[in-house]
C-alpha cells in the first residue's frame, strides 16, 4: 500500500508540476508548490518504506508488496529502491531550490515534473519482480527526459528531444526484445548440452548449443550497447556534449545521470538474471564491452581535460565514471550484480554534485570557459568546499563502498594483473578535478573578480545593520526600464556601505539578471514572501555554494555507504528472482 | 482462427510499411496505428478481454495522440526515402525470413521427446505447431526491418517517431511469438508504454511544427557557443583604479 501510495503521489506530482509551470502567475506557482509537496512527500514515504528481507523462491508474497489485482506480488519495495530513491530524491530537493535560486519558477518547468515522473517510474523498475514490466517501465522512465528538454523550446530543443526519443524508445525495444527472446534461447542452451551429454545425435546438438551461444553473446552485448548508449559510453558519447548545450543546466542531473539508472537496473538483471547464470564461454563479448569500457574511460577523460567548456567537462567526466558501470555488464557474472548498482547509485550522486557545482560556477561568473574561471576558487570557498567533498565522492576513500566498487568491478571483468589497467584507467578523471581546483587558487580573471564574492559575514558600512540591509533590498524593485533583479548600482553602494561611484564585486555582479522569480516572490507575494525573496535574493551567493555543497555531502555519504547502500545493493532484486508465488 | 491472426500479421507488416512510406503524414499515422494494434493480437493463446482491452486503449490512444499531433502537419510531404511498392516489397521478404526462421526454430524445438531441449515454457505455441507465432515472427521481422531506416538515418521527426512505434510493436511481437506466454501485467505495462510512446512522439511532432513549422529534423542547431575567443585583458587579473 504505502508503495502504491508512493506511486500515486509521484504521479500526481508530475502532472500537477508539468500542467502549473508550463503556465505563468499563479499556476505557475501553484504548480511548483504542488510538485514540491510530492517531492517532499515522495522523500518521506520512501524513508518509511517497510521492506522486507528477500523472500525465497516460491514462498508468500513479501509485505510491503502490492497485494491483490493484476500486480499482486508482482512490485515489491526493497531496501535498493528505498535508498536510491532517497538519495534520488534529497538531491532533487536541493536541485529544485538550486533551480530556482538560479533562475526561479521557469527553471523549475523541466527538472521538477520530469524529476518527479523518473522517480515514479523508476520506483517501478526497483519495485518489479517481472523482468518485461521492469523493463517496459525503463524506457517509459526514460521518456521523462522530453519533460526535460521539451521540443517546444526551439529548433535545438527538438533536435534533443528526438534524439533523447531515439535513444529511449530504441534501447527500449531492445531491452524488451532481449527479455523475450532470452528464456527461449537459453532453454534451447541448455536443453542442446544435455542432449550432447547424453550422446544423442551429439553433433546436431553442438551446433545448436554453438548457435544458441552466440545468440545469448549477442543479446547480452545487444542490453550491454544499449545501456552504453544511454551512459553515453564512447562512441555514443555526441549526445552529451549536445544535451549540454540544449538543456539549461539544472536538468542536466536528471537527463545525464538519473535517467539511465532505471535502464542498467533492468540491463543488469537481464544479463545476470538470464545469461550470467549460464556460465557460457563469452569471452568474444566479454573483449568487446571490456573494450568499450576502457575506451570510455580513458577517452571520456582526456575529452574532459582537454574541454574548455564546463558543461561539456562535466557530461565527459560523467561518461568516464559511465564506463565503470559497463564492467559491471563485461565481468557476466552474479556477482557482479552488488558492485554495479553500489556504483551506480554513487556516481547519479556525485556527478550531480559535480553538475550543480558547474551550474553555480557558470551562473555565478558568467561564463562556460573554464580558463576564464581562474582564481574562482578565491572568490568562492564554499564552493571550493563543495567540488572538494565531491571528487572524494567520486573516487571514494579505502573502505567506502563506492571505492571498494571500483576495484570489484575491475577484479570481476578482469583477472589480474590487468584489472590493476582498469582500475587506473578509473582515476584518469583525476587530473582534470584537479585541474579545477588548481585554476581556481590563480590570479583571478576579469570575469571572477566580478563576481559577487561569498560573504559569511557581510561587511556594511557604519550604521548600517542587518536589518537595515535586509529592508533596502526589499524595496529595491527592478530598474525601470531594465530586466528583473537588475539593481540600481546607487542602492546598492548604499547598501554595502561603499563610497558611491566604486563599483564593489557584488554590486557588478548584481547587474546580471539574478531571477524572475525571486523579484516575483518579493513583489508580487504577501509581505511574508516578498521579505523572503529579499533576504534571498540578498544571500543568494551563499545559498547557491551552500546548496551544492549539501549535494556533495550527500555524494559523499553515498560513496561512504551510509545506510548500508552496499548491502540493499547486492540483495537478490525481486526483478531478478521473479515473481512471488513463482 | 489461425488464418484470421495469421491475415492479421500480414496487415501489421503492411502498416508498417504504409507508416514509413506514405507521403499523406495522416496516412503514415494510420499505418502505424494498424501495426500497433495487431501487434497485441497475433498471439496464440490470445490473453484475456481485459488485457486485450487495455492494449486497445493504448494503442488507440498512441495513434491519436499522434493523429491530432499531425493536424498541422504539411502534406504531402516531400519524395524521400523508399516508395509504397518499395517498402511492401521489403516487408515481405522480411515477413518470409521471419517465418521462416520461425519454422526452424519450431523444428529444432521438435527433435523429439526426450532428446530435444526443455523450453521451460517458452515458446510453447512455436514447439506445438502453431503458425501464429511464424506470422508473429514474420511480422516482428518486417517492422524491425521497415523502422531501421528512419531510425538510424532519422531525416524527419514523423518518420522517426513512427519507426520507434514500429521497433516497440516488433519488440512486442517477438515476445508474443517466442515468449514465455501471456502475461497480464507485462501487457498492461506495454499498453502503459504504447500510450507513454506515442504521447512523446506526438510532443516531439508538435513542438518541431511549433518551432521549424515543418517535420524535418533540425540539422544546424543554434547551438549556444560555450566557449568563445577571450579578449586579450580577459586572462589578466582585473585592476581597479
Amino acid at each position: 500500500m504505502q508503495l502504491f501510495l508512493l506511486l500515486a503521489v509521484g504521479a500526481i506530482g508530475a502532472a500537477v508540476s508539468a500542467w502549473g509551470l508550463a503556465r505563468d502567475g499563479r499556476a505557475a506557482r501553484a504548480g511548483a508548490i504542488g510538485g514540491g509537496i510530492a517531492l517532499l512527500v515522495l522523500i518521506s514515504l520512501t524513508f518509511t518504506l517497510d521492506t522486507p528481507p528477500p523472500r525465497t523462491i516460491g514462498g508468500d508474497g513479501p509485505a510491503g508488496a502490492i497485494a491483490g489485482g493484476l500486480f499482486d506480488g508482482r512490485l515489491v519495495p526493497t531496501a535498493y529502491l528505498r535508498l536510491t530513491l532517497g538519495v534520488w530524491g534529497l538531491d532533487a530537493a536541493v536541485l529544485t531550490c538550486l533551480g530556482w535560486l538560479l533562475g526561479g519558477l521557469p527553471r523549475l518547468r523541466g527538472v521538477l515534473p520530469g524529476t518527479l515522473a523518473a522517480m515514479t517510474g523508476g520506483a517501478i523498475v526497483l519495485a518489479s519482480a517481472d523482468l518485461a514490466v521492469g523493463a517496459a517501465a525503463a524506457t517509459a522512465t526514460g521518456l521523462a527526459a522530453l519533460l526535460a528538454v521539451p521540443p517546444s523550446r526551439g529548433r535545438s530543443a527538438v533536435a534533443a528531444s528526438a534524439r533523447e526519443l531515439r535513444l529511449t524508445l530504441a534501447v527500449g525495444a531492445v531491452l524488451l526484445a532481449v527479455v523475450a527472446v532470452s528464456p527461449l534461447i537459453a532453454a534451447l542452451t541448455l536443453g542442446a548440452v544435455r542432449a550432447t551429454s547424453g550422446a544423442v545425435d551429439g553433433g546436431a546438438a553442438a551446433a545448436t548449443t554453438a548457435g544458441a551461444s552466440a545468440m545469448l553473446g549477442l543479446a547480452a552485448l545487444a542490453v550491454t550497447l544499449g545501456v552504453g548508449a544511454r551512459l553515453g559510453a564512447i562512441p555514443f558519447h555526441v549526445r552529451f556534449s549536445r544535451l549540454a548545450d540544449a538543456a539549461t543546466p539544472i536538468d542536466l542531473p536528471l537527463l545525464l545521470a538519473w535517467l539511465a539508472v532505471p535502464v542498467v537496473v533492468a540491463g543488469l538483471a537481464i544479463v545476470d538474471g538470464q545469461i550470467a547464470p549460464l556460465a557460457l564461454p563469452l569471452e568474444g563479448d566479454r573483449v568487446v564491452v571490456i573494450a568499450i569500457a576502457l575506451v570510455t574511460m580513458s577517452g571520456a577523460a582526456l575529452a574532459a581535460f582537454v574541454q574548455d567548456d564546463l558543461r561539456h567537462t562535466a557530461g565527459y567526466l560523467l561518461i568516464a565514471d559511465g564506463g565503470l558501470v559497463l564492467l559491471g555488464f563485461a565481468a557476466l557474472d552474479p556477482a557482479a550484480w552488488g558492485p554495479a548498482r553500489v556504483w551506480l547509485v554513487a556516481m547519479a550522486a556525485s556527478k550531480t554534485a559535480l553538475i550543480g557545482w558547474a551550474a553555480v560556477a557558470e551562473d555565478r561568473f558568467g561564463t562556460r570557459s573554464v580558463p576564464d574561471l581562474r582564481g574562482w576558487l578565491r572568490r568562492s570557498p564554499i564552493l571550493g568546499a563543495g567540488l572538494i567533498v565531491t571528487i572524494v565522492a567520486t573516487y571514494g576513500i579505502p573502505g567506502w563502498v563506492a571505492f571498494e566498487a571500483r576495484g570489484a568491478l575491475a577484479r570481476l571483468a578482469v583477472d589480474a594483473p590487468w584489472d590493476a589497467l582498469l582500475v587506473l584507467a578509473g582515476f584518469l578523471t583525476l587530473p582534470t578535478y584537479l585541474r579545477l581546483v588548481a585554476l581556481g587558487a590563480g590570479a583571478p580573471t576579469s570575469k571572477v573578480d566580478a563576481a559577487a564574492p561569498e560573504r559569511i559575514v557581510r561587511r556594511r558600512g557604519d550604521g548600517v545593520s542587518l536589518l537595515k540591509e535586509t529592508l533596502d533590498v526589499e524595496r529595491e524593485g527592478p530598474t525601470p526600464g531594465a530586466p528583473d533583479g537588475l539593481v540600481a548600482d546607487a542602492t546598492l553602494d548604499t547598501v554595502t556601505g561603499d563610497a558611491p561611484g566604486r563599483r564593489r564585486p557584488a554590486l557588478i555582479a548584481s547587474r546580471r539578471p539574478v531571477t524572475a522569480v525571486v523579484a516575483g516572490w518579493s513583489h508580487g507575494g504577501t509581505r511574508g514572501a516578498g521579505r523572503l525573496g529579499g533576504t534571498l535574493r540578498r544571500d543568494r551567493t551563499e545559498l547557491l555554494a551552500a546548496a551544492v555543497l549539501a549535494l556533495a555531502i550527500i555524494a559523499a555519504l553515498t560513496s561512504w555507504g551510509a545506510l548500508d547502500i552496499a548491502g540493499a545493493a547486492a540483495e537478490p532484486a525481486p526483478i531478478a528472482a521473479g515473481p512471488a508465488g513463482d | 482462427m489461425t488464418p484470421v491472426l495469421i491475415a492479421l500479421a500480414a496487415l501489421v507488416a503492411a502498416g508498417g510499411a504504409l507508416a514509413i512510406s506514405a507521403r499523406e503524414p495522416r496516412l503514415a499515422a494510420l499505418g502505424t496505428l494498424v501495426a500497433l494494434l495487431g501487434s497485441a493480437y497475433v498471439a496464440d493463446p490470445l490473453p484475456g478481454p481485459l488485457v486485450l482491452g487495455a492494449r486497445l486503449v493504448g494503442a488507440v490512444l498512441a495513434g491519436y495522440l499522434v493523429w491530432i499531433a499531425l493536424r498541422r502537419a504539411p502534406a504531402p510531404l516531400p519524395p524521400r526515402g523508399i516508395r509504397v511498392p518499395g517498402s511492401i516489397a521489403i516487408a515481405i521478404a522480411a515477413f518470409s525470413a521471419g517465418w521462416l526462421t520461425a519454422t526452424t526454430l519450431a523444428a529444432t524445438l521438435a527433435v523429439g521427446p526426450g532428446d530435444g531441449p526443455s523450453t521451460a515454457g517458452a515458446a510453447t505455441a512455436l514447439a506445438a505447431g502453431s503458425l501464429v507465432p511464424r506470422a508473429a515472427l514474420g511480422a516482428s521481422f518486417a517492422l524491425v526491418v521497415l523502422a531501421a531506416g528512419p531510425v538510424l538515418i532519422a531525416r524527419d521527426v514523423l518518420r522517426l517517431g513512427l519507426g520507434l512505434l514500429l521497433l516497440i510493436a516488433a519488440a512486442d511481437l517477438a515476445g508474443n511469438a517466442l515468449g514465455v506466454g501471456a502475461d497480464a501485467p507485462a501487457d498492461l505495462a506495454f499498453a502503459v508504454l504504447t500510450a507513454l510512446a506515442g504521447a512523446a512522439v506526438a510532443a516531439v511532432i508538435t513542438g518541431s511544427l511549433r518551432a521549424t513549422g515543418e517535420l524535418d529534423l533540425p540539422r544546424g542547431t543554434d547551438r549556444e557557443t560555450a566557449v568563445r575567443h577571450r579578449a586579450a585583458d580577459e586572462a589578466h587579473r582585473r585592476v581597479d583604479h
